[in-house]
Parts: structure tokens; C-alpha cells; sequence
């Protein structure tokens, strides 16, 4: 049996040296997500949220995130002329990652789906674990998920994990904030 | 000419991972019902074996009492008797009931896909299963006419037709690559403690249920096999029983490497 079937990445004989491995995934366009979340029929129309001062006051009060973001790229989705929910595009940025996905909401404010669309990382694959993120269907904003509560942690990708339960502790606040009574 | 084909790649998520199929081919447009039906086939997979879905043929069987009687479908009574011939050739170090602390099996596999619980324990296939349902997806894709394509269930990867490349990330630093393999109509899987905290004894998290032995942690294996789900199952035996898993590789036509530290070793060992 030879050991031809596989390469050692700049290996000097007995000691083994490593190559920097950055995993950098594009899985969906923001178009490719909003007609996976909603449909090919849906329409979208802009509505982003402008994040003022007193409004990332208010919303890391609601949620106990922080917000950097001055603007929550944000759509609501009509289908057949009645509003179906909205398509909400939300970023973390960690030590070791860079994320970027998109969450669907019922027009109730309810998470029906979330999707990563980018993913740049060092650390926290397991961050893309479905189990892991179907544990935020069906949250809302009157439930402050809280790692190792509502939302379990993953071994290993906490730090990643907590980045996106952050993140989507924001994005419902900001729903029950702004896009509520919409 | 094969070099010349565009790759058309999707991506979901499924089997508690990203699930990536990316077919070869001149004209992309054609091949996303392929896809999509490829995903479709995972997704099958993952109703009947899933233990999180209570619908699963997986959480019935976990409902039998001792004595009950089911008849399952053929892709889990194929998953399952593997499992058994994986579990019996690696002395119990593969388990798919690691909660049950019974010797023996906990079920009983009879013809015509009916199993019969005899002893009490929960089973699991999160070992095995998510290598079949990537082969599920490339035998579809096979018998779809697509010549060259790949599926990826997070580094469970199985490939055919033009030459697929893999970076295995070394265990302690999984922000770096240690090896490539590359793939061509076999599969590769990998299994690491990937991320855990070290222990002060360098015990890692993956257990031999019957001794309460650890997996030597900061360690990985990646297992070359003809098929995804072999190549699953064997990464956690070879993960435990290291140089002792040589004879069970062969019996599958199987090789693996294991890296731990700044060691890599292949397995078989040479001249054997």
C-alpha cells in the first residue's frame, strides 16, 4: 500500500508545517436566497432600516446585542399583493469569521427560515449546522434566545455561535421595533 | 473534453451540515432539476435516520421495547447491516448504540427489512448515515446521466467522473490544511475533535462507550474509501484503534491517515 493517495502541504521531511486554510464560501446571492425563502412569485420591496443613535440604544436595550450597523438591509415580500413577511440581510463579524445571511420573517414577526449566504472563516464551521439553526425557527422577539438556553451551543463553535445568536436577537428586535406595526 | 466543463454548484443545508453537489458540466442550465433531486435524495435519507425527527424509522425503532418487531425500509436495513459488520469487525469499537452499555447487539436483523429490538438502548446513526445519503446522492446523479460530479456533506465527500481536490485541516489548527486528496470515483471521510477544548490528560471527546476510553485528542482521521458510508463508519474506528484498524481497512479496501501533532500516519502500513 503506498501513501501516494494523498499530499502532505509543505511538509520539511519529519516535522509537519501547516498552510493557512481560510474557507471562503459564497452558497447564495441575496436574489438566489429571497427566491428560495419566498418563492419565484414574491416581490420585494426595499425597506431597510435606518439605525439612528437612540435606535441602537433601543435595540441593544431589547436585545442585549450590540449594533454597529447603521442600516439593516431590509424587504418586505408580498405575494398575490398581501404581505408574506420580510427578507432581512444581517452580518456578523467575529474574530475568526465573517458571516453574512439572510433571515426570512412571517409577516408576524415570526423566523421561518435562516439561510447563510457568505461565509469567510478561520474557525466555526459548525455554525452552518441546519439542527443548530433550525433551533430559531418559530422565535420571536418576545423570546431573547440566550446560548445554552433557548439555543444550544455547539462544542467548538461557540464563538461563532454566539455571533449569530446575537445577531439574531438584533434583527428581532429591530422587527419588533421598526417593521412591527408596518 | 472534460477539463473544459463548468462546475455548477448548490449548496443546503441538511444531515446537520452544508450539504454542497456540483455537477461537471457544458451547459448548467440542464442539471439544477438534477441537483435538486440529488438534494432530494439526502433528504429521504434524513427523514428515515435522523434521530431528532420523531417520524424517523430511526426514532421508532428507539420507541420498540425489547421483543418488538418492525419492518424498515431497504436503505436502513442496508445502513444498518453495515453497521452491524463494521461493529463486529472492530470489536465493538463502532457502535450504534454507544448509550446502551450492553454487550451484543440491541437489535436483530431478520429478511424481508424486519429488525427486532433485543436489547434496551437507544441507537444512533450519526456515525454511518450521513455517508449514505452522499452515497444515495451520487448514485442518483450516476444514473442520471451527469458524467462528472461531487457531493460534499460536510467533508463526507464522495466524487466521480473528473478528479475532485480535498483539504483535510489539521486537527489542533483547523484554520490550516495538512493534506490534500484527491478524489476520483471513491469517497473521503474525516473525523476530528475539531474545535474541543484540549483536556490536561489529552483525552478528547469521541468515547469507546464499553471501556470509557477516549479518542486521542488533537487527532484526526481521513478514510479513502469506495463508498462514502464506509469510509464514515471506519474514520471513527480508525480515530480509536489507530495501527490496530489496519486489518479492518483492508477488509473494505480502505485507507486512511491520521494526524496528530506534527505526526502523519498512513494507514495500512506498508507491505501488508
Amino acid at each position: 500500500m503506498n501513501d501516494d493517495w494523498f499530499k502532505l502541504i509543505g511538509v520539511p521531511l519529519a516535522s509537519l508545517a501547516v498552510a493557512s486554510h481560510v474557507c471562503a464560501a459564497e452558497y447564495l446571492t441575496v436574489e438566489q436566497a429571497q427566491k428560495l425563502m419566498f418563492g419565484n412569485e414574491a416581490s420585494f420591496e426595499k425597506a431597510d432600516v435606518k439605525i439612528n443613535r437612540a435606535a441602537k440604544k433601543a435595540i441593544k436595550a431589547a436585545s442585549g446585542a450590540d449594533v454597529d450597523r447603521r442600516v439593516l438591509p431590509t424587504w418586505k415580500v408580498f405575494d398575490g399583493g398581501n404581505l408574506s413577511g420580510f427578507f432581512i440581510i444581517d452580518e456578523v463579524i467575529g474574530k475568526h469569521d465573517y458571516i453574512t445571511y439572510a433571515i426570512a420573517l412571517s409577516p408576524i414577526g415570526e423566523i421561518k427560515q435562516l439561510e447563510i449566504l457568505v461565509y469567510r472563516e478561520n474557525y466555526g464551521y459548525e455554525v452552518r449546522n441546519p439542527r443548530w439553526r433550525a433551533q430559531f425557527v418559530g422565535h420571536d422577539s418576545k423570546t431573547t434566545l440566550d446560548l445554552g438556553e433557548e439555543i444550544k451551543n455547539i462544542s467548538g463553535a461557540t464563538m461563532s455561535c454566539r455571533h449569530i445568536t446575537e445577531g439574531v436577537n438584533r434583527v428581532l428586535a429591530t422587527y419588533d421595533l421598526f417593521l412591527k406595526d408596518q | 473534453m472534460i477539463s473544459s466543463l463548468k462546475i455548477s454548484n448548490r449548496a443546503r443545508p441538511l444531515l446537520g451540515t452544508i450539504v454542497e453537489i456540483g455537477v461537471h458540466a457544458e451547459e448548467d442550465r440542464c442539471f439544477h432539476e438534477v441537483i435538486s433531486k440529488a438534494f432530494e435524495k439526502i433528504e429521504r435519507i434524513e427523514r428515515l435516520m435522523s434521530r431528532f425527527d420523531e417520524d424517523s424509522e430511526v426514532s421508532k425503532i428507539n420507541r420498540l421495547n425489547v421483543g418488538d418487531e418492525l419492518t424498515v425500509s431497504s436503505d436502513l436495513m442496508r445502513v444498518l447491516k453495515l453497521s452491524c459488520e463494521v461493529s463486529k469487525l472492530s470489536g465493538g469499537v463502532f457502535n450504534i448504540s454507544p448509550m446502551s452499555m450492553v454487550d451484543g447487539d440491541v437489535l436483530e436483523l431478520n429478511a424481508n427489512e424486519r429488525i427486532r429490538r433485543v436489547q434496551n438502548g437507544p441507537i444512533d446513526l450519526g456515525g454511518i448515515a450521513k455517508g449514505y445519503a452522499v452515497d444515495q446522492a451520487v448514485e442518483y446523479l450516476k444514473g442520471a446521466n451527469v458524467g462528472s460530479a461531487y457531493v460534499n456533506a460536510g467533508g463526507d465527500v464522495r466524487s466521480f467522473g473528473q478528479p475532485h481536490k480535498i483539504f483535510v485541516r489539521h486537527p489542533t489548527e483547523p484554520n490550516k490544511s495538512v493534506a490534500s486528496v484527491s478524489l476520483h470515483n471513491n469517497a473521503l471521510a474525516t473525523s476530528a475533535n475539531y474545535y474541543e477544548e484540549i483536556n490536561a490528560d489529552q483525552s478528547g471527546l469521541i468515547v469507546y462507550p464499553k471501556t470509557g476510553q477516549r479518542a486521542t485528542s488533537g487527532a484526526s482521521v481521513s478514510v479513502m474509501a469506495p463508498t462514502c458510508m464506509v469510509a464514515d463508519a471506519l474514520t471513527k474506528c480508525m480515530l480509536m484503534l489507530k495501527e490496530k484498524a489496519d486489518l479492518l481497512l483492508h477488509q473494505f479496501d480502505a485507507r486512511g491517515f491520521l494526524v496528530h501533532g506534527n505526526q502523519v500516519t498512513s494507514f495500512p502500513k506498508k507491505n501488508q
